[in-house]
């Protein structure tokens, strides 16, 4: 009788969840200038190097003007370069959904900033939350160029913070045609050549700067046909 | 009988396992308001509040094992470190700010004298990480518990596997900070009609009432929120409170109310510890108000209060009734 009950369930949720859905895969591919590079090897003609780079993209959906879209559930991710497997989200999208652009956050929402401790990629565990305050770092990139004048030759930018008037929380919306493997490419070189780290070299609280260069990094995305 | 032993061993093991994982209310008095903590989230339960008592008092927390939250938080001091004007890290490094009391912390929602941290699910995230305090990070605290037969025990014991993160040991420190309510002074019991107050006692709640209770609000005996009570700022410390963290003008040197319970264990006094002496406090109220030209407002206190002498006196003999022995002297929340 049990065993019965349970291959009945069983067939049930496998048919709920066989129910039309295709896999998509978003792929990010961070570049230099335009061009691959490796973590903690010197971008030759830049003289810099990126020693870190990890950050929070969450609430990924498709939408499509005439349509509300499809959002993924508790939708948090954390992508490390330093984990290559961590910088593709594979995503369960219904079958016949209609959409032109690729929608995420850059960051963690401000509700759940204030949520007290998560689990998951949002356990503060990851480094990616301020100790001394509360808040998750949105964004991180720290590296090497001998034109920054700090200690070790060494910038740092953490980015975030989820209170007015200075919430670094970004949307960003990319277009797409919808396929099984969407490439989505962001110059880190674009952010480090602009910022000029001779000039600025750390962010590492919620201030106006943070914002600016947060806005700044939303911009850097670019889908890859 | 053998298999007979092993199976009233298994039984009394899931009982016991059962009783652990069991979520339990947490208990205050009836004149407390409703907790501000959302239990719903990290529903109590002994195992959890076993394991985060087992936390708060261990170094393993610290970089080279040296101090525990305890150290700094002692239960024989309503849990604040009396003697102390600053609080003290590892390798001999002094911090900033007065280690603060903590009691009643279901019924805050900012935490640090600054409020810096706004859940208290995250707050001890601060002093595990911070260099002048307990200097480590939470994925090293992680790979210290992992290698503890103790805590795949107690993790077990409080959710039902082993694995240890980052959210279930700071889930696990809250739930044992939350059981820490004092709520039976001579005050709570006058309120519950099982005592009255003495006659200088009276007058001094009367004199509470009239100058300090609009900041530290009963039965908590804090608004909860940030205020100025016209301390002078310390010029080797230049601390500016809430205004450091927000960047507004308005907050500036304004800092966390703190609760009026438990002074009797908690010296010395204020965000700095500059005080002895709660006569010194009054006095400061009565004379040392300073004004760095700001207006007057519910959170900015910008010129002395009157009190006299006998005043003060009264006042102190109402404040010795919010001292809650039961609660310093509470066996439960010691470490065994």
């Amino acid at each position: 009788m049990k065993s019965s009950l349970v291959i009945l369930f069983s067939t049930i949720s496998f048919m709920l969840s066989a129910q039309s859905t295709r896999d998509v895969s978003v792929n990010f591919i961070p570049v230099y200038k335009g061009e691959l590079f490796e973590l903690n090897n010197e971008v030759e003609k830049y003289s810099t190097t990126i020693i870190k780079l990890k950050f929070y993209l969450c609430h990924i959906g498709f939408s499509n003007s005439d349509t509300e879209g499809w959002i993924e559930n508790n939708s948090y991710h954390l992508l490390d370069i330093e984990e290559p497997e961590s910088m593709s989200i594979e995503l369960q999208v219904p079958e016949d959904l209609v959409a032109d652009s690729l929608n995420f956050n850059l960051g963690v929402d401000s509700l759940t900033n204030v949520s007290g401790a998560m689990s998951g990629d949002l356990d503060p565990m990851y480094g990616m939350y301020w100790a001394w305050q509360s808040g998750y770092i949105n964004f991180k990139v720290e590296g090497k160029s001998n034109k920054c004048p700090a200690r070790k030759n060494k910038f740092q930018f953490h980015l975030g913070g989820f209170l007015a008037p200075n919430n670094a929380l970004q949307n960003v919306s990319l277009p797409i045609i919808i396929k099984d493997e969407i490439f989505v490419v962001f110059d880190i070189g674009e952010l480090i050549e602009t910022v000029d780290v001779s000039k600025t070299y750390e962010i590492m609280s919620p201030r106006p700067e943070a914002v600016a260069m947060s806005q700044k990094v939303a911009s850097l995305f670019k889908i890859v046909e | 009988m053998k298999k007979w032993l092993v199976s009233i061993f298994g039984l009394f093991v899931a009982l016991f396992g059962f009783l652990q994982t069991d979520a339990i209310e947490l208990e205050y008095p009836n004149h407390f308001p409703i907790p501000v903590y959302d239990f719903s989230k990290n529903k109590l339960t002994e195992g959890k509040i076993k394991l985060g008592k087992a936390l708060f008092y261990d170094p393993i927390l610290s970089l080279d094992g040296s101090i525990s939250c305890a150290s700094c938080h002692s239960p024989y001091n309503a849990f604040a470190h009396t003697d102390h004007d600053l609080s003290h890290g590892i390798d001999d490094k002094i911090g900033i700010r007065n280690a603060p009391s903590l009691f009643n912390l279901a019924w805050q929602n900012s935490f640090m004298w600054d409020g810096a941290i706004s859940h208290l699910d995250m707050q001890s995230l601060a002093p595990i990480t911070s260099p002048t305090e307990m200097g480590d990070g939470l994925l090293n605290v992680i790979s210290k518990l992992e290698l503890s037969n103790k805590y795949r025990l107690l993790f077990n014991g409080a959710y039902g596997d082993s694995t240890i993160t980052g959210q279930r040991v700071l889930l696990s420190i809250s739930q044992f900070q939350l059981t820490l309510v004092s709520g039976n002074s001579k005050y709570d019991k006058i309120r519950e009609g099982l005592d009255t107050f003495t006659i200088q006692e009276k007058k001094g709640y009367n004199l509470f009432v009239a100058n300090c209770s609009s900041c530290h609000s009963e039965p908590i005996f804090t608004r909860g929120d940030f205020a100025s009570n016209g301390i002078e700022i310390d010029s080797t410390l230049m601390d500016y409170g809430r205004g450091a963290i927000t960047k507004v003008k308005s907050d500036s040197l304004l800092f966390k109310i703190p609760s009026l319970r438990n002074l009797a264990y908690t010296k010395p006094y204020m965000h700095d510890g500059r005080f002895e002496k709660l006569r010194e406090v009054l006095n400061h109220y009565t004379d040392g108000v300073v004004n760095y030209g700001q207006e007057n407002s519910s959170n900015r206190l910008i010129k002395n209060l009157e009190l006299s002498n006998n005043d003060k006196s009264d006042l102190l003999s109402f404040l010795k009734t919010l001292n809650d022995q039961d609660f310093v002297f509470n066996k439960k929340h010691r470490e065994r």
